[in-house]
């Protein structure tokens, strides 16, 4: 009896140590897809009762909607619970997991998600759409609508379909553990740089209305239904698409079930005037870059401040996440802008110091004095940089904030930065942290909120100012 | 339903094992294991379940009314051998009439593990007839010993002497047989799923591309295959012990490092010992073996053979590997006294390691060779894949990149050559007479660590789920 014992117990040790291995490797070998994955396991990390604003749907709500802008502008814990080519089913087991922790003041649901005619998405995007949820009945009902019963299994454990990532891990991979941090700094939301310049056709050339799929069509109901059971408010959107073709005869027909239902729904391609979005906030034809992002932003940050009784929580130990996730996308944002004039730009939106170093004698002729133009934005005056020579200048609050003088010596946040002009490089506390270009305009671009420099970049003369960052 | 299947591991095997668990007697045992096995080989085809019970019905049947004829054993055999033919052999036999008289014949799908199955009862009705088995009186005992689930799709052949009476008592639950279960599953598994299936991932590109490539990627690839047998078959072998012992049976070795074997006659004492065994006895010796001189000798190893090349598959491709087969025994016995002197006269010492190590590489060679044979589809792509393969040689493939280019990646090279490591060390160390009875007696704690790292690997690199089809058993398909 007693070897019986001992022998079972052991037994029950291995395989407990075994299970914890699989666990362990399960989370370093979870495949971290920005949407559907990552908002799933970021969503879980968020303090509960912390979420006012639930934004549901497909990319379209995840890339459209800005929820630093949200945060910073408003004040709104909005998170965005979304995934690429979401469809209803998904969003809806999506609102099940998330109202296991959350009470939001507000459900947003961005209907793009009714277009998919589909029993089933492809294989990739029903392995993201359900591989963030965690072990759960919510998560096997899910399963067995996502997909078709022989993938049942490998969905539900996920590991099967995502094993082979030991080739492509990184740093992020070790960051999904129960103990790890940084996760609920992450609100979903998912910022594109880069634009085109498409024309924004008018939707109300196009007046019919779609017949959604059955099982769209169901589960869009279900979304409903729960809302009401829960007594959250339901606003429908339908954010900006030059795809009209494709996807207004879906607002005719959602616009009629929301008018049945008693439900809010707003088509923002009917909503040109009120956000201000052109052709050149789309970073392609179906998404909007940052730009246009926040501009849709701060629409409906205002129908929800006019619809629902939200708190500002800016300023609120509690909801600091909030500004670490703004500044994560702000910085990210920032650090992916490969267009001078845009650069500039976005470093007008503050909270920022510049340590602006002209190196070498440009001449006061063109391109040189657009280029100091614009530079001049920043907060240095247009006159000191078209002077004679070399200098650097420390714009500490950039654009209204003091700049200091042309100088050599300058200190930030505390920290000692010296530029060299002989070696060409600029000195941090007196180690060398940039080296930048004989003949150039070097931008370093100190980031008070993460307290270190954020971005080096150089202009270099190429018939115009081109930005050129080092990798 | 493979063994490497989830609902295999994670459903069936523990329900049936809790079940088998709570039987009160040998009888009950079977019946568990009877119905199992019937719904495990449904789980494959439920239509051929019904085939399946009419070979076992007429074993059972021949075995029984051998006491009144022995001749009825005989009968059934050739009942049991003509459902074989019908069903593997109808299109390669008719195939070519059907052609030249412009009809085509249906296609007829081959039940999974006819051939296994219908050898196994074969055994038993030729022991039966020749006195040296009892027939089997209990309907359950037999149908068992022809269904039992972990040989019924791709053996190890069981002769009824060795498993029949195995099933007449009550199996115990014995620990010790759980660990040599979990140990010898999980290095199948490891066989099947880090090597086989990965190797599977190049060849299963390259024997349908093989007319775009020539020499050494093609030579890489043939080896590749060679090893990918291998694993695939001798990881099922181990599985398929492995779930015997569970339930408490004893099968023997399928394998023996096959490719340390110093030339072919050895070869073929180390691999598919199960089916070696079969030919051996009931085909070879009724023949006459070597007993009725050298020339009928060499005529019983060429049928032998042919025979084997077609029991695994209905086309040319199959008999030319048999026949290869054939061919280097025969060459090898009558060159043998001429090498023999040879050597003597170079001085070389056939006793020494690098001696034998030459001898292992070369039947490792020509055995590898004719693996291209048994891997292609026809004939003719096989004698098309030779002679891409000796035509430019290309040694720069190996360093270019281009191998990585067949699905499998540079870290997954080194992943698959680390495993083959890992198997050439184990075969190295099986050779020395240290089998996993060593890992077996060792503490809980080392016998743990072992298993612990298998099933790590497997998890991380095994070669399944959505991006991999985990194919199916080589030999399931014979």
């Amino acid at each position: 009896m007693k070897i019986v014992l001992k022998r079972t117990l052991a037994l029950l040790l291995v395989l407990a140590l075994t299970l914890g291995s699989v666990y362990i490797i399960d989370r370093v070998l979870l495949l971290k897809r920005y949407d559907g994955v990552k908002p799933m396991q970021s969503f879980y990390a968020q303090e509960p009762g912390t979420v006012d604003v639930l934004l549901l749907g497909n990319s379209h709500m995840g890339v459209h909607v800005d929820t630093a802008t949200l945060w910073q502008e408003y004040g709104i814990s909005a998170f965005a619970l979304w995934g690429g080519v979401q469809p209803m089913w998904n969003s809806y087991h999506f609102l099940v997991e998330a109202l296991k922790t959350q009470t939001p003041k507000a459900v947003v649901l961005e209907i793009g998600g009714l277009s998919y005619d589909w029993e089933y998405a492809d294989e990739a995007t029903q392995l993201k759409n359900v591989a963030g949820m965690k072990p759960s009945r919510n998560k096997w009902e899910a399963v067995q609508v996502t997909a078709p019963q022989d993938r049942w299994a490998a969905l539900m454990l996920g590991l099967p379909l995502y094993h082979q990532r030991y080739g492509e891990l990184t740093q992020e991979d070790f960051n999904y553990f129960p103990w790890s941090k940084g996760l609920v700094n992450e609100k979903g939301s998912f910022a594109l740089y880069g634009h085109g310049n498409f024309d924004l056709g008018d939707p109300e050339a196009i007046s019919e209305a779609a017949e959604i799929s059955e099982k769209s069509l169901d589960y869009f109901g279900r979304i409903i239904s729960l809302c009401r059971e829960k007594e959250i408010p339901l606003i429908l959107v339908k954010t900006p698409t030059v795809d009209l073709k494709r996807y207004q005869p879906y607002c005719n027909a959602v616009e009629q079930i929301a008018a049945r239902e008693g439900l809010a729904f707003y088509n923002f391609n009917e909503m040109g005037e009120e956000t201000g979005i052109t052709g050149e906030d789309f970073y392609f034809d179906t998404h909007l870059n940052l730009a246009g992002a926040r501009k849709l932003s701060r629409s409906l940050a205002e129908i929800l401040l006019d619809t629902v009784m939200l708190t500002d929580h800016r300023g609120d130990s509690a909801y600091a996440s909030w500004d670490a996730n703004a500044e994560s996308i702000n910085d990210g944002y920032l650090r992916s802008i490969t267009e001078a004039a845009d650069y500039i730009t976005e470093l007008q939106r503050g909270g920022r110091a510049v340590l602006l170093i002209k190196n070498g004698d440009w001449e006061n002729r063109e391109p040189y004095l657009s280029f100091a133009k614009e530079l001049s934005k920043l907060g240095v005056s247009e006159e000191e940089l078209l002077e004679k020579g070399s200098g650097a200048w420390l714009i500490t609050d950039v654009p209204a904030g003091q700049a200091s003088r042309k100088g050599s010596s300058f200190t930030i946040d505390g920290k000692d930065y010296a530029v060299n002009f002989e070696q060409a490089a600029v000195t941090e506390n007196g180690s060398t942290v940039y080296t930048f270009r004989d003949l150039g305009i070097t931008l370093l671009v100190y980031d008070y909120g993460c307290g270190k420099l954020l971005d080096r970049v150089d202009f270099l003369h190429s018939g115009y100012f081109a930005l050129d960052r080092k990798e | 339903m493979s063994f490497v299947n989830l609902q295999f591991w994670a459903l069936f095997l523990p329900l049936c094992f809790a079940v088998y668990a709570m039987a009160r007697s040998a009888r009950g045992q079977n019946l568990v294991l009877l119905l199992a096995s019937l719904v495990f080989y449904a789980s494959y085809d439920y239509k051929y379940v019904l085939l399946l019970l009419l070979c076992t019905g007429l074993g059972y049947l021949g075995g029984r009314l051998s006491g009144r004829d022995r001749r009825c054993c005989l009968a059934a055999a050739v009942l049991l051998l003509l459902v074989l033919l019908v069903f593997k052999y109808t299109g390669f036999l008719l195939g070519g009439l059907g052609a030249a008289l412009g009809f085509s014949l249906p296609a007829i799908l081959l039940p999974v593990g006819l051939s296994f199955y219908v050898f196994q009862s074969c055994s038993y009705l030729f022991d039966v007839y020749n006195g040296k088995l009892e027939p089997e009186r209990d309907v359950i005992s037999y149908a068992l010993f022809v269904c039992f689930f972990p040989t019924v799709i791709s053996g190890p052949i069981q002769k009824g002497r060795e498993l029949l009476p195995q099933l007449r008592e009550k199996r115990a639950l014995r620990y010790e047989d759980f660990s040599f279960f979990l140990l010898c599953f999980l290095w199948g598994a490891f066989l099947k799923l880090v090597i086989a299936d990965r190797l599977a991932i190049m060849t299963g590109k390259l024997f349908v591309e093989y007319y775009d490539y020539h020499g050494l990627v093609l030579m890489v690839n043939s080896l590749a295959y060679t090893m990918q047998i291998y694993a695939d078959f001798a990881g099922y072998s181990y599985m398929a012990i492995a779930i015997a012992r569970l339930f408490g049976f004893r099968l023997g070795d399928n394998f023996r490092q096959p490719y340390l074997a110093t030339g072919i006659q050895d070869f073929w004492r180390r691999w598919h010992i199960s089916l070696t065994s079969w030919f051996t006895e009931y085909l070879y010796f009724p023949l006459g073996g070597s007993r009725k001189g050298t020339f009928r000798r060499y005529v019983n190893i060429m049928i032998v053979f042919l025979v084997s090349g077609l029991w695994h598959g209905a086309a040319w491709s199959f008999v030319l590997w048999g026949a290869l087969h054939g061919v280097y025994q025969v060459v090898g016995h009558l060159t043998r006294e001429g090498r023999t002197r040879l050597y003597q006269r170079l001085g070389i010492r056939m006793d020494s390691g690098a001696f034998r190590a030459g001898q292992r590489l070369v039947t490792f060679a020509l055995v590898s060779f004719a693996w291209i044979f048994f891997r292609s589809e026809s004939l003719v792509k096989g004698l098309v894949y030779c002679r891409n393969m000796l035509s430019g040689f290309a040694p720069w493939a190996l360093f270019d990149g281009t191998l990585a280019g067949f699905g499998i990646s540079a870290l997954d090279w080194g992943i698959l050559l680390a495993a083959l490591g890992l198997l050439g060390l184990v075969s190295a160390l099986r050779e020395k007479g240290y089998d996993s009875g060593c890992i077996l007696r060792q503490g809980f704690a080392a016998r743990s660590l072992v298993c612990w790292a298998l099933l790590m690997s497997i998890v991380i690199f095994g070669a399944y789920g959505g991006e991999y089809s985990a194919s199916a058993f080589i030999y399931a398909g014979f």
